[in-house]
């Protein structure tokens, strides 16, 4: 009984090899990523499931939460301070963003020269924003008094009464929107990194054309660095939402609830009043207005925001 | 023989040594000095004759595991070759099974030491306990442990701050005390100040804190500033009853002077909190809350009339701005150390800080307009949490914090006495800055006669309403009675909603 000759050429290799194989691909990238894949699911995406379990409870905190269905949303209905919350956090936000905007991308286009000794410049400028927020805060709570500030004495020499910058309720915003530009370092590098992104070519070729610096700005310049812009709106417009520490330390919400921002307002509920629940719901609302802003932005911005690859 | 010999004689070693060892336990328990020598019941005496005198020193604790077993209190005679030197009668706390206890206690920079004092006694008392004692920083000190307690922490001993005394009792993150001290004969109930205690009775009438520190307002002032003005010493002014509200407007009043940096002020502003202004609102015969604390009287005339003298205080400019106060460096207590500031509402700790070259005076606060000189007073006080595993051990601990321990806290100048016994303590007598008389001290907590009782809602009523209407008033934009009156219904309706 002679065997069966072995075949030519090796067989290959059966489906369920190749699955094994992709498999183990797979499992090892899963392996490397797994610590971050943990703590998102530890501290963002349980907290999240947890506190929109939560916004249909009643929890202080000391006893165990109680359903109380959509009561929460109901009580933020009849809130005396929701709306004036929402409302000193949406006008800050509407002031403070693009002013930090502008800012940010005038001292980027400013850090963009090839001068000597640029790095310095961009150091110094981009300095203030890894000084701590408290820090940062009782300094400018300092600059804003009305007796010894720099604020008012600035003002002094032009003849204007001092201010009550942080005690005047029509005041105390726009301090805070000052305040703010504070920390645009983050933004003004991002703009940098985009400025540096825009091709020499298409600048010298507008410029052949006769473009002036202005027209070179507009029509090349922002184009190519509108996703960028886009970038930093989407972020600047979610973390002012976010607004806390400075009116936290700064003002605890006064005068007359006009730093009252919606944030701060949350944390009170939470963790002064007990009101876990409540908190919660502020939480998922705020959710829900941020996520509404951004896809309003996502939608507007298809009509300005150039990407290189899809114009062609 | 022999071995019969050597027996014996290895007995005689064992009975000189258990003898000298149980004296040398007694005489270290008796030396402990504070503990009470009680005569008990003797369940078994060891007498023998000592022919040798054993000067080895041996642990305490060895000598009561060998000797007694099972027994509450050991009697030992001790007799040398002729005569009974002595005999000491000590009572030997039973045996209790090792226990762990969590205390989170309110930490302040300089009471460290003291609670590290206070828990290394504690545990050398019982060695059956170890203490885990975790400081925690004074600012939002509650929001911190309460969000601890959430997060399923195990504790024993609660802090509790009058203002959180409804909060915790009401949903029994801290037990009635009432029971505890009921039951325990040694606790000297009778001789704290009553009045501290009651900061920490609730609606139930039960109390469920005791007080490891108090600081009732004092009024801190310089002599020699007020001299300027032709006023005398406010002591003396008050031993003599003519330390009145007028004589601080006055003061406040003519007490400004020059300008810029170098203002003066008679006294700053009264501390922007309801806590606070319940004393002006009782002494213009007003009320904050009726009696079971369902609704707020602070639209009614005498609470109206307080609010009105409080804000017209800012609004006259007889005291610093808010600004002023909070920019110039050290705050109020910075100008009044400077020279800005005459006077200035204080407590105990800011004493302190009073360097001896200023002639510095304290007074409790005056008389008000109707007559009454009610004081107010925030305590730092400790109670036993709800779902303590070891309750009796956490009284134990809590009674000792508290009658005994706090006199580290004296120390540390962090407190004047809560127990009228501690009064003559030199330890507290010696804490006091030269210029700090006792008696003031003891003044203040003796008019601390009225329950300042703080709702479960009453951070929310302070700072959604309270605080926003008093700033309304400071600008101008409304009246007293308009503002109160604008927010007494949402007061009355956060006094009413159910935990």
């Amino acid at each position: 009984m002679a065997s069966r000759a072995a075949p030519l050429r090796p067989a290959p290799p059966a489906k369920n090899g190749l699955r094994s194989i992709r498999w183990r691909r797979h499992l090892i990238g899963y392996l490397f990523i797994s610590p971050w894949i943990a703590g998102f699911a530890l501290f963002t995406a349980f907290p999240m499931i947890y506190s929109l379990f939560l916004s249909f409870t009643k929890y202080d905190l000391l006893g165990p939460p109680e359903f109380v269905g959509f009561s929460n949303f109901e009580r933020m209905v009849s809130d005396h301070l929701f709306l004036t919350a929402l409302g000193n956090t949406a006008f800050y936000t509407l002031l403070a963003v693009p002013i930090q905007l502008l800012l940010a991308l005038i001292m980027a286009l400013l850090l963009n020269q090839k001068l000597r000794g640029i790095n310095v410049f961009r150091t110094a400028l981009y300095l203030p924003t890894v000084t701590p927020t408290v820090a940062f805060v009782v300094l400018f709570v300092y600059m804003y008094n009305p007796e010894f500030g720099i604020f008012n004495a600035i003002l002094g020499w032009f003849g204007i009464p001092k201010l009550g910058w942080l005690t005047d309720p029509n005041l105390a915003k726009p301090a805070f929107i000052i305040m703010s530009l504070w920390h645009v370092g983050g933004q003004m590098v991002i703009f940098l990194a985009g400025l540096q992104a825009v091709p020499e070519t298409l600048v010298e070729a507008a410029s052949i054309d006769g473009a002036g610096k202005f027209r070179r700005f507009w029509h090349v310049t922002v184009p190519m660095i509108s996703p960028v812009i886009f970038f930093n709106l989407v972020l600047g417009i979610i973390g002012s939402f976010q607004v806390f520490a400075s009116a936290y330390i700064a003002t605890n919400g006064g005068p007359k609830h006009a730093t009252l921002f919606y944030v701060l307002w949350m944390y009170r509920h939470a963790f002064e009043n007990f009101r876990m629940g409540y908190a919660a719901t502020l939480g998922w609302v705020l959710l829900g207005v941020i996520l509404l802003f951004t896809l309003i932005q996502f939608a507007v911005s298809r009509r300005w925001v150039y990407y290189e690859g899809e114009g062609a | 023989m022999d071995r019969q010999r050597q027996v014996s004689r290895r007995s005689l070693l064992k009975l000189a040594g258990a003898g000298a060892l149980g004296t040398g336990a007694a005489l270290a328990l008796a030396a402990c000095g504070e503990t009470q020598i009680v005569e008990v019941p003797v369940d078994r005496v060891i007498t023998q004759i000592v022919e040798k005198v054993v000067t080895q020193q041996v642990p305490v604790t060895k000598v009561v595991e060998k000797i007694v077993t099972q027994q509450v209190a050991v009697e030992v005679r001790k007799e040398v070759p002729v005569e009974v030197q002595k005999v000491v009668t000590v009572e030997v706390a039973p045996q209790r099974p090792p226990v762990t206890l969590v205390a989170w206690y309110n930490q302040i920079e300089y009471t460290k030491p003291a609670w590290d004092k206070i828990s290394s006694d504690y545990t050398s008392i019982n060695p059956h306990v170890t203490l885990k004692a975790n400081g925690v920083p004074h600012p939002d000190a509650v929001t911190k442990y309460l969000t601890a307690l959430a997060g399923g922490e195990s504790m024993d001993i609660v802090y509790v701050h009058p203002q959180t005394n409804s909060v915790l009792a009401a949903r029994g993150a801290v037990q009635p005390l009432d029971d505890f001290w009921n039951n325990d004969s040694e606790f000297p109930l009778g001789d704290f100040y009553e009045g501290l205690l009651l900061q920490h009775q609730y609606l139930d009438g039960k109390f469920y804190a005791i007080p490891m520190q108090h600081a009732p307002i004092l009024l801190i002032y310089n002599r020699d500033a007020l001299a300027e003005l032709g006023i005398g010493d406010l002591w003396e002014m008050d031993k003599e009853g003519k330390w009145t509200i007028d004589v601080h407007t006055d003061i406040l009043e003519r007490g400004v002077a020059g300008e810029g940096e170098n203002q003066t002020w008679g006294g700053r502003e009264i501390p922007a909190a309801l806590k606070i202004y319940y004393l002006w609102v009782w002494g213009f015969d007003g009320a904050v809350w009726n009696q079971d604390a369902t609704a707020t009287h602070l639209n009614e005339q005498g609470s109206v009339e307080a609010f009105e003298y409080i804000t017209r205080l800012i609004t006259d400019d007889l005291v610093p701005s808010r600004d002023f106060s909070r920019a110039f460096p050290g705050g109020a207590e910075g100008m009044f150390l400077s020279g800005n500031l005459r006077t200035y509402w204080g407590a105990k700790w800011t004493t302190t800080k009073v360097p001896d070259d200023i002639n510095a005076g304290i007074v409790p606060p005056y008389m008000m307009p109707n007559g009454t000189n009610t004081n107010r007073d925030a305590t730092n006080a400790y109670g036993v949490h709800g779902a303590s595993n070891n309750p009796e051990e956490a009284w134990d601990l809590l009674k000792y914090m508290t009658t005994e321990g706090v006199v580290e806290m004296y120390k540390v100048g962090f407190t004047a006495p809560t127990r009228k016994s501690h009064e003559d303590l030199a330890v507290w007598l010696n804490s006091l800055a030269p210029w700090e008389d006792p008696a003031v001290h003891r003044a203040a907590v003796e008019r601390y006669d009225r329950v300042f009782f703080h709702p479960v809602r009453y951070d929310e009523i302070n700072n959604d309403f309270v605080l926003p209407a008093v700033d309304g008033v400071i600008l101008g934009e409304e009246t007293v009675q308009e503002a109160m009156d604008r927010i007494t219904p949402g007061i009355n309706e956060l006094l009413n909603e159910p935990l």
